[in-house]
Order: C-alpha cells, then sequence, then structure tokens
C-alpha cells in the first residue's frame, strides 16, 4: 500500500493523454489554394490565366510531337519516341498527356466560366475574362479533334472527331458573342477564326470562308510562353537540346534549301528560318550515317547539342522560328484564314482567287509573291497531292513536285504553319501521299499515323469505350 | 534510458547477489583483511577483443562481485585465499567460468574472453516493444547488430553496417561518388505510392529517413543516416514488419530502424584513438583491351549463347573510353581532348578518418564524448584546377547519463555532424562525365572535350542535428516509466553553378537550394509489471507518441550573368525562387498486456490509435492491433532434446500504416505564373475527405533454436503482409474532365517471404575459433486488387520509378516491375524484331544471401569475410541502350558492322534487336542483375600488450569493401551503378561503387 502512494504518475499520465487527445492535428500548410478562397472578384483574371496555362501547357506538345511526325522536324536525339515519330509511328501510350491535358484545359475553362458565373454572376457575361475562357475551350475541343481519331466527351461513348468540332463551334460561337459585348476585338477575331478552324473539321466549306472572312489578314492570336513560366518546348529542343533539328526536312531540302545557306543562315522563305550549327558531309541516308560533324561555329553556347544532334550521328540544323524560350505559338491567325479561302477557291477551281490569297499569305510574311512557275502550276488547275520518296538525303531533293494548286497550297500551308502543331491534321484531312511513305520511313514499315489514338488511360477508365476496338484493337 | 535501467533491474533481480561497486580509482583499494588476496583483469569480445563494460563479476560461493568498468577491467577485493572460482556474464555473450588461486595479500589476474551468442533469449529489446522486453518474450523476429560487428567489418557509413548481415534487409547500394545515398527496404515493399522507406529512430527520436536535398546533375542523393558516425553506435535493432512495428503506428509499414549509440560507463576516462588511411579503386568498365572479346565477359550471352556476336570479334580496345582516354583512336588521333594527363578517368581515391572518443564517469553520472574528422577522393579523376569529387566529414557526439536518485535516470544525447560533398556532374544529365566519355565522338562537348563539364561546380553541405533527453523513472520493480523528448535537424545548402562562359549556357546559370527537415519527438510510456498468481506474471504497458515532420525548402535559380566570377542569385536576369513548407503531425495511444506463464510462454495483445494530420477529415482515428506469443518450448521439463538448449517458436499478427502525403486530402490549386508571368491558378489536387492510411497486415511465425553449446544457432521466419486500403492515385476517364489522380483508399497488395539466420562455430579451441554465418532471405510481392483499376490494365501510380514509361502498376504482377518490350520473335535468321510489352522482372530482389565467416587466432588475430548475393532482378541498362543507337557500344560494333557493311540476312532478329541502332530497345538491354559479391574483407590484428607505448590496448586491421562482382547475365557496368539510387532502378552513366580498401590502427589508453 505504501508503495502505491509512490505511483503518482497516474495523474500525468491521465494529462497526457488528454494533452494527446485534445490536441489538433488539423495543420494547414502554406502555399496551398483552398477552392473556396478563390471566390472573389478580384482573382477573376488569376482564375482564367490559369485555364491559359492549361491550354498553353499542351499546345507547344502538338507542335513538337506534330512536327515530328509530320517532317515539320527531324528527330535527331536520343528520346526513344522521337526515332519512333521520325517512322511514323504513333501508338497509345503515346497519346498519353495529350489527351489528358486537352481534356482538362478544356474543362478548366469550363469550370473558370462556372466560378465567374457564381461570383460575377449576370456581368460575367460581357467581360473579356468570359470571352477569353471560350476561345481557350475552343480551341481546346479544336485541337482534340484535328489530332485525335475519334472522341469521347464525359466518359461517354466512341464519337468520330466532329464531334470536338461541334463542341468548338459552340465555345468559338460564345467567344465572338462574349467578346462583342465585351467590346474585345482580339476575341471577336478569335471566335471567328475559331468558328472558320472547326468548319473546315466538318467539311462546311461556305461556313469557314464566311466566318474566315470576319478575320483581318494581320490578326494572331498565340498560346503564350515565357521563359520564367512555361517555356516552348520546340525552343527548348533545338536551341537549349539538339534533340530535333530541320536537318533532312522538307525544309532544307526544298522550301529553304540547304544548299542556298549563307554564312549557315538560311536565305530563302522567312517563315522557315534556320541555322547550319554543324556540318555533316556525308550524303547516304540513314542508318549509312558516318561520324563527323564540323563545328560551324554560329551555335557556340546556344545549347548542349550545338553542333551534331543529340543523337549524335547528324548535324544540328535548328529552327530560328521560335528563338526564345518565351516564343508564342499562334493558335488562330488571319493568313490561316486566307490559306483556308485558298483551298476553298481550289476546291472551286478557282485560281486566281488561290493565286490572290496565296500572294496576300506570302506578302503579309515577306515572302514575295508566287513566282511564274508557282502561277503556271496554278493555273494549270487543282491537280492532285503528290509527295516523292528521296532515296538520298541529298539536300536539293525535291519532295513535292509543284504542278497544281493543291501542291502549292500544300506548300504553303507547311510553311506558313510551320511549327504550330497543324500539319498532321492537313495529312490526314487530305490523305496526304506521305503518309504512304516519307522519305525517314524505313523498309517494311506500315502507313504512317495520320492521328492520335485513345490512349490507354481513357480506354482503362472508361467502360463505355473499354470494349471497343479502339481499346482492344 | 529505459533500456539501462530496465536491464540493471534485470540483473538484480534475477541474480539476486548484493553488487559491490569497486569502480573508482583502483589505487585506493586497500586489501581489507589479512586471510583475503584481490583479483583482477579484463573482460573482453573473444574475438574482436573489445572491453565489456558492464559485465557481472561474481565469486561462486561468496557474496563477492562487481561490475566491469569502462576500460574492460574488473577489480575483486577481500576475496578469500585459496582456489576460487570466478564466472563473468553479460547480455548477449555466452558466460565464462575460470579458476584462479588467491594468495593472501596479494593480487591475481585473470582475464576472461567471452564469446558473442548468436541467441541469447535474456537479452533485452527496445525496438517494437512497450518499454524493453527480453527477447524470450516478444512474439516477432528481430534482429540486432552490435558494436562487435562493426568493429570487426569493413563499414565506411551507416549503410554498410547492415549490408549482407541481416536477413531481409536490402541496402540497395551507393554509387561510386562518394557522399552517395544508399536505399533501404526491409521485407520488401508493401506500398505502392507512400514510399517504402523504415522509419529510423536514434536514441529514441525519429530522424529523417529519406534523401536530404539532392543533385540532379550528379544523379545522386545523399541520406542523412549515412552521416551517422558508424563508431558511435553501440548498437542497431531492426524491426521488420507490421506485426512488430505495430507500437509505431501509422508510417512503420515499412519496418523500424532503432540506433542505439555508445554510453558512458563509471571507471576513469578511457581513450579511444582511431585512424583510418585507405583508398578506393574504380573496377575496369567495359572491355579490357585489345583482343578481348564480349564472349570472354559474357559468355553465356555472347557467341556461345549464340545470339549476339560472332565468335572471336575483336572489340573496342578502349573499354568505354573511362579507362583509357588517351590513346589514339579514329576519332581522336592523338586521344582524347580533355582526357587527365595519367590517360585515365580513373585514379585511386584516398580516405582519411581520425576519431577519438572517450567514455567514463562515477557512480551516478556517465559520459561518452566522441569526434571525427574524415576526409575522402573518389575514384573520378579531374584534371588540375577543379575540385575533386569527394566528401568533407565532421561529427561530435556528447552522450551523458545520471542518477539524480535511485529510481530515476536521465540521458541526454547531443551529436552535430557536417558533411560537405563535391559532386561532378553525372549520371542522365546531358552534361555528365560518363554520359559524354563513354558516348565518344557521339556525346556533347565541343570538341569532344569532356573536361568540360567538370567546369559545373555542383556542392553540398549538410549539417545534421540530433539532440534528445530521455528519462526513465523506475520507483519500484513494478513499475516503469520513460519520457523521450527530442529533435532531428537538417540543413542542406546545395548550390549549382555554371560560371558564365560555360560551354553548355553561355552566360552561365545558378542553382542554390536550401532544405531543412526537422523533426520532433514526445515519446511517453509506462510499464506496470505484477505477479497475477503464481507463475502468471503480467505486463502491461501504455504510452502516447507525438510527432511533428517539418520540411521548408527554398529552390533559387538564376542564369544569364552579366560576366565571370561567382556569380550569386539575383546577378543575373532571370531569376526564379520556388519555397515550400510542409508540417506533418501525428499522435497516438497504445495500451499494451503481456502475460508470461511460468516465464517460457508470453501471450501479447495490444492496439494502437493514431491520428494523421493529413487523414481526410471524415476519417477519424486509425486503429492497429497486434497479437503475438512466444514459447521457449526448451524451458519445459518434457523438453527431450538436451543437445538443443534453446528452442523458442513464435507468431505474431498485427497491424500497422502508412499515411497519405501533406495535400492529398484536400482540394487544392496550385499557384503558378502563367502566360506571361503573371500569377494563374490551377488545379492542384481533388481531395477526398474520407482519405485514411493504408493499412497493412501481416502474420509472421519462426523459431529461434540454439544447439550443442551455442554452437549452432538459427533463427527463421515466414511472413505474410497484405497491405489493405491501399493508397493509388486513381483518376477519372480523362474525358471526364481534369487528368489530375484522387488518392483513394482502393487497392490490396501482398508481400511474403522467409528468412534465415544460421550461424555455425565449427571449431573452437582457446587459441582458435572459427565462425560461419548465413542470412537467407526471400521477398516477393504482387498487387491482387486495384479496385477500379483492375482488369488487367498498366496504370501510373508508382512515384518511385519516375520514368512514367516504365512506372506500371499491373494486377497479378509485382509492386515494382519492370514493363517493357521484349522480342517478340527472338533469334529469328534475317528477320527484324518484332517488339511486345511484357514483364521483364522484379526491380527487387527476390532473394538475398549474406555468407560470412570468422576465424581468430591467439585472440589477437581476426579474419572476417562477407560475401553478399542479390537475385532475382532486372535492372535496365542505359549506356548500352543509348549507346547502341549512336554506334558507340563496344560490344556490340561486330553487329553493326555487318548490318551497315554487310549481309544483313545473316543477323538474327535478336542481333538486330540489340544491336542496330534504329531497332533497339530499353526493353532488350533490361538484364538480370543477379549478382554475388565480396562486400568485406578484414584483416584485424590486435598488438601485444606494451608495443605502443602507454596504451592499453592496439589493433591494426586491414579492410576491404566491394573486392569482387560477379554479375554473369548484366551487360551494364554494374548492377548497383543506378542513377539517383534512391528513386530509381536503372543504370545510366553511373559510377560503379568502387574497391575500397582501408588500413586502421585503433588505440585505448
Amino acid at each position: 500500500m505504501k508503495q502505491r502512494t509512490r505511483f503518482g504518475l497516474w495523474p500525468l499520465i491521465a494529462g497526457f493523454s488528454v494533452l494527446l487527445s485534445g490536441c489538433t492535428l488539423e495543420v494547414l500548410n502554406p502555399g496551398a489554394i483552398l477552392d473556396e478562397d478563390l471566390n472573389t472578384p478580384d482573382l477573376m483574371p488569376i482564375v482564367v490565366a490559369g485555364s491559359s496555362a492549361e491550354l498553353n501547357d499542351i499546345m507547344d506538345g502538338y507542335a513538337f510531337t506534330g512536327g515530328l511526325l509530320t517532317e515539320d522536324l527531324s528527330g535527331t536525339g536520343s528520346y526513344f519516341s522521337t526515332g519512333q515519330y521520325r517512322l511514323g509511328r504513333f501508338t497509345r501510350e503515346d497519346s498519353e498527356g495529350f489527351w489528358e491535358q486537352t481534356h482538362e484545359a478544356a474543362w478548366a475553362s469550363g469550370e473558370a466560366w462556372a466560378r465567374l458565373q457564381t461570383v460575377l454572376e449576370s456581368a460575367a457575361s460581357s467581360t473579356s475574362d468570359a470571352a477569353r475562357l471560350w476561345y481557350l475551350m475552343g480551341t481546346a475541343h479544336q485541337r482534340l479533334g484535328e489530332n485525335f481519331c475519334d472522341v469521347v466527351y464525359d466518359k461517354g461513348g466512341l464519337q468520330p472527331r466532329t464531334a470536338s468540332f461541334d463542341s468548338a463551334i459552340i465555345a468559338f460561337n460564345q467567344a465572338k458573342a462574349i467578346g462583342a459585348a465585351a467590346s474585345s476585338a482580339t476575341y471577336q477575331s478569335a471566335g471567328w477564326g475559331g468558328l472558320a478552324q472547326a468548319h473546315v473539321g466538318l467539311g462546311d466549306w461556305s461556313s469557314a470562308v464566311a466566318a474566315a472572312g470576319n478575320v483581318a489578314t494581320d490578326f494572331v492570336i498565340e498560346a503564350i510562353y515565357h521563359q520564367a513560366a512555361n517555356s516552348n518546348q520546340v525552343y527548348n529542343e533545338t536551341w537549349g537540346r539538339a534533340e530535333v533539328g530541320v536537318w533532312a526536312t522538307p525544309i532544307a531540302r526544298q522550301y529553304n534549301k540547304a544548299s542556298e545557306v549563307v554564312n549557315y543562315k538560311s536565305t530563302g522563305d522567312p517563315r522557315v528560318p534556320y541555322t547550319v550549327c554543324g556540318e555533316w558531309t556525308d550524303t547516304n541516308r540513314p542508318p549509312d550515317v558516318t561520324l563527323g560533324v564540323t563545328p560551324t561555329g554560329t551555335c557556340t553556347g546556344q545549347g548542349s547539342g550545338a553542333t551534331q544532334g543529340a543523337g549524335g550521328l547528324t548535324a544540328h540544323h535548328r529552327q530560328d522560328k521560335y528563338t526564345e524560350r518565351g516564343s508564342n505559338v499562334p493558335t488562330i491567325s488571319g493568313t490561316e484564314m486566307r490559306l483556308i479561302e485558298a483551298e476553298n477557291a481550289v476546291r472551286n477551281g478557282d485560281a486566281a482567287t488561290f493565286i490572290a490569297k496565296i500572294n496576300e499569305v506570302r506578302a503579309h510574311h515577306g515572302a514575295g509573291a508566287l513566282s511564274a512557275a508557282d502561277e503556271a502550276a496554278a493555273n494549270s488547275g487543282a491537280g492532285a497531292l503528290n509527295w516523292d520518296n528521296c532515296s538520298t538525303w541529298a539536300a536539293d531533293c525535291d519532295v513535292n513536285v509543284i504542278d497544281d494548286m493543291w501542291s502549292i497550297l500544300d506548300r504553303e500551308r507547311y510553311m506558313t504553319l510551320w511549327l504550330e502543331g497543324r500539319r498532321f491534321w492537313d495529312l490526314h484531312r487530305w490523305d496526304h501521299p506521305f503518309l504512304n511513305g516519307g522519305t525517314l520511313i524505313g523498309p517494311g514499315e506500315p502507313r504512317r499515323a495520320s492521328c492520335m489514338p485513345i490512349p490507354e488511360i481513357e480506354c482503362t477508365l472508361n467502360e463505355n469505350i473499354a470494349n471497343t476496338s479502339v481499346c482492344t484493337g | 534510458m529505459m533500456f539501462d535501467f530496465k536491464w540493471k533491474s534485470a540483473w538484480r533481480n534475477t541474480t539476486g547477489i548484493a553488487v559491490v561497486l569497486a569502480l573508482v580509482g583502483f589505487g585506493a583499494a586497500e586489501i581489507a583483511a589479512q586471510n583475503t588476496g584481490t583479483v583482477t583483469g579484463l573482460v573482453r569480445d573473444n574475438s574482436v577483443q573489445i572491453p565489456l563494460s558492464g559485465a557481472q563479476m561474481t565469486v561462486d560461493g561468496t557474496p563477492i562481485g562487481g561490475l566491469v568498468n569502462n576500460q574492460g577491467r574488473y577489480l575483486l577485493l577481500n576475496v578469500p585465499a585459496g582456489e576460487q572460482t570466478i564466472t563473468a556474464q553479460i547480455i548477449g555473450y555466452g558466460s565464462q567460468t575460470l579458476t584462479v588461486t588467491v594468495v593472501s595479500g596479494e593480487t591475481a589476474t585473470v582475464d576472461f574472453n567471452l564469446r558473442q551468442e548468436a541467441l541469447s533469449l535474456e537479452g533485452v529489446i527496445v525496438t517494437g516493444t512497450a518499454g524493453a522486453a527480453r527477447r524470450k518474450e516478444i512474439g516477432n523476429a528481430i534482429s540486432a547488430v552490435t558494436a562487435a560487428d562493426i568493429e570487426v567489418a569493413a563499414v565506411t557509413d551507416f549503410g554498410d553496417i547492415l549490408q549482407g548481415r541481416t536477413a531481409g534487409v536490402q541496402i540497395n547500394d551507393h554509387g561510386g561518388q562518394v557522399g552517395s545515398g544508399s536505399q533501404i527496404r526491409i521485407r520488401g515493399n508493401n506500398s505502392l505510392t507512400q514510399g517504402n522507406d523504415p522509419l529510423i529512430y536514434i536514441d529514441g527520436v525519429r530522424m529523417e529517413n529519406g534523401q536530404i536535398g539532392g543533385s540532379d546533375e550528379a544523379a545522386q542523393e545523399p541520406n542523412v543516416f549515412d552521416m551517422i558516425n558508424p563508431n558511435d553506435i553501440d548498437r542497431i535493432e531492426i524491426v521488420k514488419g507490421p506485426a512488430a512495428t505495430t507500437l509505431y503506428g501509422t508510417e512503420a509499414a515499412g519496418g523500424v530502424i532503432q540506433i542505439f549509440t555508445k554510453r558512458g560507463s563509471a571507471g576513469a576516462p578511457a581513450w579511444t584513438l582511431s585512424v583510418d588511411q585507405g583508398t578506393s579503386i574504380m573496377p575496369h568498365a567495359g572491355p579490357t583491351g585489345l583482343g578481348s572479346t564480349y564472349d570472354e565477359r559474357y559468355p553465356d550471352v555472347g557467341a556461345a549463347g549464340g545470339w549476339l556476336l560472332p565468335a572471336d570479334e575483336v572489340i573496342n580496345p578502349f573499354g568505354l573510353n573511362l579507362n583509357d582516354c588517351s590513346s589514339p583512336r579514329a576519332w581522336a588521333p592523338s586521344g582524347e581532348a580533355g582526357c587527365p594527363e595519367s590517360g585515365s578517368w580513373f585514379a585511386p581515391g584516398y580516405k582519411q578518418d581520425y576519431n577519438l572518443s572517450v567514455r567514463g564517469g562515477g557512480e551516478t553520472a556517465t559520459y561518452y564524448v566522441a569526434g571525427r574528422f574524415g576526409k575522402e577522393i573518389g575514384t573520378i579523376q579531374v584534371p588540375d584546377g577543379y575540385d575533386p569529387q569527394g566528401a568533407d566529414d565532421m561529427q561530435v557526439r556528447g552522450n551523458i547519463q545520471f542518477t539524480p536518485f535511485d529510481g530515476l535516470q536521465v540521458s541526454l544525447n547531443n551529436t552535430y555532424a557536417r558533411r560537405k560533398i563535391t559532386w561532378i556532374p553525372n549520371g542522365n544529365n546531358a552534361s555528365g562525365l560518363y554520359l559524354n566519355v563513354i558516348r565518344g565522338p557521339a556525346g556533347y562537348t565541343p570538341g569532344n572535350d569532356d573536361s568540360l563539364v567538370l567546369e559545373n561546380d555542383i556542392n553540398q553541405t549538410i549539417d545534421h542535428i540530433v539532440t534528445s533527453a530521455s528519462i526513465g523513472w523506475t520507483p519500484n520493480n513494478m513499475f516503469s516509466h520513460r519520457l523521450n523528448v527530442g529533435m532531428d535537424y537538417t540543413i542542406s545548402d546545395f548550390v549549382d553553378f555554371k560560371a558564365w562562359g560555360y560551354y553548355e549556357e553561355f552566360q552561365g546559370d545558378r542553382e542554390s537550394d536550401t532544405q531543412t527537415d526537422r523533426n520532433l519527438t514526445l515519446d511517453y510510456n509506462g510499464t506496470f509489471s505484477y505477479d497475477l498468481f503464481a507463475g502468471v506474471a503480467s505486463n502491461f504497458s501504455w504510452g502516447g507518441q507525438m510527432y511533428e515532420e517539418y520540411g521548408y525548402v527554398i529552390n533559387g535559380f538564376d542564369e544569364l550573368f552579366a560576366g565571370p566570377g561567382e556569380q550569386l542569385l539575383g546577378n543575373g536576369n532571370n531569376p526564379a525562387v520556388y519555397e515550400g513548407r510542409t508540417t506533418i503531425r501525428s499522435g497516438g495511444f497504445f495500451a499494451q498486456e503481456t502475460l508470461g506463464f511460468g516465464d517460457r510462454l508470453f501471450l501479447t495483445a495490444g492496439m494502437r490509435w493514431d491520428g494523421f494530420s493529413t487523414f481526410g477529415e471524415g476519417f477519424g482515428l486509425a486503429a492497429y492491433p497486434k497479437l503475438s506469443a512466444a514459447y521457449t518450448v526448451s524451458d519445459e521439463a518434457w523438453w527431450f532434446f538436451p543437445a538443443i538448449e534453446i528452442m523458442k517458436v513464435r507468431a505474431a499478427w498485427g497491424q500497422s500504416g502508412k499515411a497519405p502525403g501533406a495535400f492529398d486530402a484536400k482540394r487544392i490549386y496550385e499557384a503558378i505564373s502563367a502566360d506571361e508571368q503573371v500569377p494563374g491558378v490551377i488545379i492542384g489536387n481533388l481531395g477526398n475527405a474520407d482519405l485514411g492510411p493504408e493499412l497493412s497486415t501481416e502474420i509472421e511465425t519462426g523459431f529461434e533454436a540454439s544447439a550443442f553449446q551455442g554452437r549452432v544457432s538459427v533463427d527463421f521466419t515466414w511472413y505474410n503482409q497484405t497491405t489493405n486500403d491501399a493508397l493509388l492515385g486513381v483518376q477519372e476517364a480523362p474525358s471526364g474532365g481534369t487528368e489530375e489522380a484522387t488518392l483513394r483508399n482502393l487497392g490490396e497488395t501482398k508481400n511474403w517471404g522467409t528468412e534465415l539466420s544460421l550461424n555455425l562455430i565449427p571449431v573452437t579451441t582457446e587459441n582458435f575459433e572459427w565462425s560461419l554465418g548465413l542470412n537467407y532471405s526471400t521477398n516477393d510481392s504482387e498487387v491482387t486488387d486495384l479496385g477500379p483499376l483492375t482488369g488487367g490494365s498498366t496504370v501510373r501510380t508508382c512515384p518511385e520509378v519516375p520514368e512514367d514509361e516504365w512506372c506500371k502498376t499491373h494486377d497479378g504482377y509485382p509492386l515494382f516491375f519492370r514493363w517493357d518490350d521484349r522480342i517478340a520473335n527472338p533469334g529469328v535468321l534475317g528477320e527484324l524484331p518484332v517488339k511486345e510489352k511484357a514483364y521483364l522482372g522484379h526491380l527487387y530482389p527476390t532473394s538475398m544471401i549474406g555468407a560470412s565467416t570468422r576465424m581468430t587466432l591467439a585472440r589477437s588475430l581476426t579474419f572476417d569475410v562477407l560475401f553478399e548475393s542479390q537475385r532475382g532482378f532486372v535492372r535496365p541498362i542505359g549506356p548500352a541502350y543509348q549507346n547502341v543507337r549512336r554506334r558507340q557500344w563496344p560490344m556490340c560494333l561486330p553487329i553493326a558492322d555487318v548490318w551497315y557493311n554487310g549481309d544483313r540476312s545473316t543477323l538474327t532478329s535478336t542481333q538486330v534487336g540489340n544491336c542496330v541502332g534504329p531497332y533497339a530497345d530499353w526493353g532488350y538491354w533490361t538484364d538480370d542483375a543477379s549478382f554475388i559479391k565480396l562486400r568485406s574483407a578484414t584483416l584485424s590484428w590486435r598488438l601485444p600488450e606494451g608495443l605502443v607505448p602507454g596504451a592499453r590496448t592496439a589493433q591494426i586491421s586491414l579492410q576491404g569493401k566491394n573486392l569482387w562482382t560477379y554479375a554473369p547475365h548484366y551487360r551494364g557496368l554494374d548492377p548497383e551503378a543506378n542513377d539517383r539510387r534512391r528513386s530509381a532502378m536503372f543504370e545510366y552513366y553511373n559510377a560503379a561503387p568502387p574497391r575500397v580498401f582501408l588500413a586502421n590502427i585503433q588505440i585505448n589508453f
């Protein structure tokens, strides 16, 4: 009994237990922003900027990967995927990221629009922020339609890609209307331009041309990049590294020939500028390559692969369209509108309009008017697309025979929209002969991919498509 | 600490001896009676001869006894003249009894050499128990490594101590750069997403168990626990699974490691000076010279295997350009630019270590104070003018224990350590040394001058402080209490600087990162012991813990400097900064009851309740129960195997958990810099209010046996873990909107294996002993349920393997495995390879063997050897794959020559897939990485007394580490040359662990 009187720790234990049980474990870590804290009018521009960032996050990816699949660029580096894209291979795994991020860009814009309505109520419908959100949403839908073979919304069933264009039209109409209400010429033009793109997707050329006509040639709206925010992937991979280049693309072989380079700078069409960072003399086509790149000195200090491609097997020809990490990527432009009008002219056999529209684009970019030979080719009629599978890597190999309006349009869209992530769509909708065998296709390779398949993650998580051929094939 | 207190209590209880302390001032002792004499001598470990302070000395048939002091010396006064029998005993060692003739008025000397017991059921274990318990009471497997084990091994950091010496513990070894951290796994992996690092405690304080800082440029990450001075460690206890770690609650599912540092002991100051001098040598990388063939190094995959190379092909004589960079070659007729003057990128490293410690004290207070200075220069040679790769270390420790009054013991343990690491750029880094050297002319450096990459200065300084106070109070034999309060604090200062004029970023850039991790521990537990009935003892324990983990990160970056010199952040034209602060708090209680029947059968039931700041608001407390039984059947009267003197069978069932991350439960947005650097917000996490911990349940059973007077001992365990409510990042179908995954408690994983420790002493005589040790373990795992993700699909849920392409979780497969391409049509002549995705193998070993032997001659010469084998796992070989793509992998050049210049129809699909660049694939270069290594070999000689003037004892030893590697199926540099060791599972131009040779002299005075 006497000992028990010494066991006076029981109160201490009880107190400690009370301390533990009563102690809140709630910890509000700094840095995180809670959902409800965003419902303030002053924060709406920040919410919209976030939606813009969601779209920007993927637009340079379309330019980069799309460029590799279409010979806007050539994969000269060590990334496994670039080698596959060079061969025109694109699998469900490769689609991952594009699908999710593009959907998220559209979703984020929708979420932001809902928040705007909650916070600003009826005033939301007359703000440029709202118009911008609808432009962002429309662009996301448009890119889904342009790039994916099939589309799915809201975990539903399989739909043709035209469903995305339908969604884009709804969004761009909103952008146009709210832009007008907000007196924002930018988003009115963006709305019109987006509508033109979407109607092209649907094959509704009269509506496309009608919409395009509302956009001035010098109009451009872009996905925004900044060296300290979200930097341009095409720049990073060609200036910061040398994972891809212009080497052995139609640019260097035909449209802005490497043989006409002066002081290692391209001299031809200003829409497709590049720099020869290293000289490589072997004229055999890969894989019969030999090593031996000579630095030209012009790219010193610009990046780790300044002289040769990061793969170590080719010279590095650096694109000069995006010369900064913060270089923006156009999403809708007036020159594209003129090209839509030109394509409509081709379809109507209207050579005069075609030549005029093309020259308007060329003049805007300082490329000069079409040559007499081009004009003659245009006047010969619409013709048909063609693509030469060059047998060597000779720089002067003409990959495309320019003998009709389609071939000229092909070239002009190629150069005008170069590195903007749009050519993949052109190849698909034109059923371009390049898809059957470009110069970089190896022996025995199947037809090149012309659209992105729905990725594995959607197949896994969406029971409505899991057993369809796009997931089981 | 409770351990000491309990230990002493136990001895009092079990021996019933009236202890006579005669420890201070031997010179003051006097002979008290005319017919008595004095007996003195040393008590030491039979093998490594370290003093066994605290050992109990008794004179049979008398009440005379005493404790061995801090120098290993005992003194027994007033021993009756005549022949006397004296016994020395201490927990963990077999007792020894010797006879001595005592002459009246004189001093007799007799030394004791006790042999360490592999199985000591009376030994007290702290880890995984409430308070402390004898090993015989514990129903789960416990492993321990003692100072004696450390003493005799080639140990340069903490990871070395555990490597191969404990069944079920894997050390994913550190790489060839000095300062690289290792990764610890105990019983494999049971969590897909929340990490599997064990909890680590030092002197009762939870310490940082992960990386600190880390360098993308060097592709290596240091560990804080590697900064613990091995010389300060008294013992390490390892608790291996949820059944044993239940009382540690949430976060303990990966196991627990308790480190106990050395304490003072009564006696005059005992000094120990230890000096190491050594070198390290990098093994040859790649082919060994002209005329060597791939077949010779890889006979089973070369021509003999019939698929890779034509026989007798001469391969690149320069290896991988690392060993020889000066010989003429096609792309560099005068040798490679930037090659060091010696003609090799490798040079012997230099390691020096100086340790000084003192321990002593009186009856009521003891101390242990130690300091260490170390400096190591690595094996990668840098030209003059560059800082060599290496690390400087400094550690100080002061441990004080005092007993203000009987029953109360206070311990104060403090340590400060600093490590300054100079990295070289390496690994998965376009500006890395190995990448550019091995790729030869296909590297990135201008003019192939690879020395340019060394202009990238990468330095990291880590400061580490652990301070703790432990109060133990035992008011009587029934009650005991222990309170631990402590802080573990780590600061990392990391700088990656490329000066103006650097070849890759001409105007230079600078990254400056500061990371602080602070762990606070408040831990109380109490025990009430009472005999319920005759032969039935009750031991009730209770306690509570609170932990706070605070992380603070500032990452700064700037670039485009105006000119040369060491520019700082803010001097450039593009400053950017990131700040992160995270606090995670947890608190819990436990209660446990152990019933002991006849001191041989022990049944334990316990429960722990945990709250955690990262649980969802709707979750509440997590509860973890445990049950265990331990039965020493050999204590029964009916035991019928007299040769087997100890047989304990045990079984345990218990649960533990893993908490979600700091923000996982909340819907949050992240602030970003959008557009033209304007503020924006994007969705960060959708949140889950019901989020709780993963719940790992384990059942384990096994036995411990000792036979033939301790010359054979066996410890066997079988375990099976099931993790329910596994945390999986589940996203809705992306078409529904966001791609953000929400962490949910959905899946189920299983993790199982066996552990066997076997110790044999085939020969033991007075002057020679030979022992053998074997640690064998198996481990396998399977994802058995992926919730809504189940269905044979692969999803990304494993952050430990950051390469998305390879990070797959698939029901029916192990938790971490390699999913990649393989050749669907192997070996078909004239065909191109057809690839198919497939399971290629585990990323963690499925079996491990640690085999050791130790011989001690005349108690002065000890030879200790440890081999380790890890088997049943794969590693992708980045250098091979990437070099093949560039026609720079020497072993593939003959195949490439045929492809480019010969008859392609003579090549098989496998040859083309492996060796022809456009067809090569990561999966084709993913190899079985099973290996055997000679981890440690040590020859120690205890110098004759008097040889070193003024020294009590002195010992010199020669130590070697990683002396030999056998990896017959692996075609890379080394199976352990991992990129970012703690987080990746592939080789990518990383330095292999070097061979280390050390000479040590230790003087005790």
